[in-house]
């Protein structure tokens, strides 16, 4: 070695250990990401299901309003008509 | 000087090194790279030298001194490393004489240890080493 040379000394552990440990977690990463990205579709289509069901819910119920309503206003005509005639 | 500034300087001086000298093309990478390392700390002290970094392998090793953090950055042929320890895990200083005109700064950390071997007329890199032991000694 030339007496001029500059030399890096010590060790280079922490560096190798951090990378081990960035290396592991991308393995990690990897391996969890296809799993992750199903159960995150699947909760995305669950909650779009949920919210259409919510809907039609709503709207049969206002549907049966509407002919309770109706029905009891038949009711009312066919009592009047009913009156009337018995006159 | 503004810390991009302090920053861009020392990416200049890297390229200056000519044995090995980096390549022009890369270093609007290894700007990025060291402003992305450094994040944000305040650079006190910087010093950049051309090194034997292994077996047949030679290059570039800048340690840039921060307010909170000493840094290493290798730069090789191919890749660009770096290291980075917190100064409050600095456990030691050490210079010795290895030789009639070279001499070893180590610095030693609670979970590693890194340091140059030189030529003892380098004065710029014994300044250097000088300020991170000074900065140990002012804190322990």
């Amino acid at each position: 070695m030339s007496k001029n040379k500059i030399e890096s000394t010590g060790s280079d552990n922490f560096r190798k250990e951090l990378q081990d440990k960035i290396d592991g977690l991308r393995d990690k990463i990897d391996e969890k990401l296809p799993e992750r990205t199903f159960f995150a579709i699947l909760t995305i289509l669950v909650l779009i299901l949920l919210s259409v069901l919510g809907y039609l819910t709503f709207q049969v119920s206002a549907l049966n309003a509407k002919y309770d309503l109706l029905d009891k206003r038949t009711l009312v005509i066919e009592t009047e008509n009913n009156m009337k005639n018995n006159k | 000087m503004s810390k991009e500034k302090q920053l861009s300087d020392i990416v200049e001086e890297i390229f200056k090194l000519e044995s090995p000298q980096i390549e022009e093309s890369r270093k609007e990478k290894i700007n990025k790279f060291i402003v992305s390392t450094v994040n944000g700390d305040e650079p006190i002290a910087h010093l950049a030298v051309n090194t034997s970094l292994g077996k047949d392998k030679d290059g570039v090793i800048a340690y840039i001194l921060t307010d909170k953090r000493l840094i290493k950055i290798e730069i090789d042929s191919k890749d660009v490393q770096s290291a980075s320890f917190k100064l409050s895990t600095i456990v030691s200083v050490r210079r010795k004489l290895i030789d009639a005109d070279r001499e070893q700064f180590d610095i030693y950390f609670q979970n590693d240890s890194f340091g140059l071997k030189y030529p003892t007329v380098d004065k710029r890199i014994t300044e250097f080493f000088q300020k991170i032991e000074q900065h140990y000694l002012d804190n322990s």
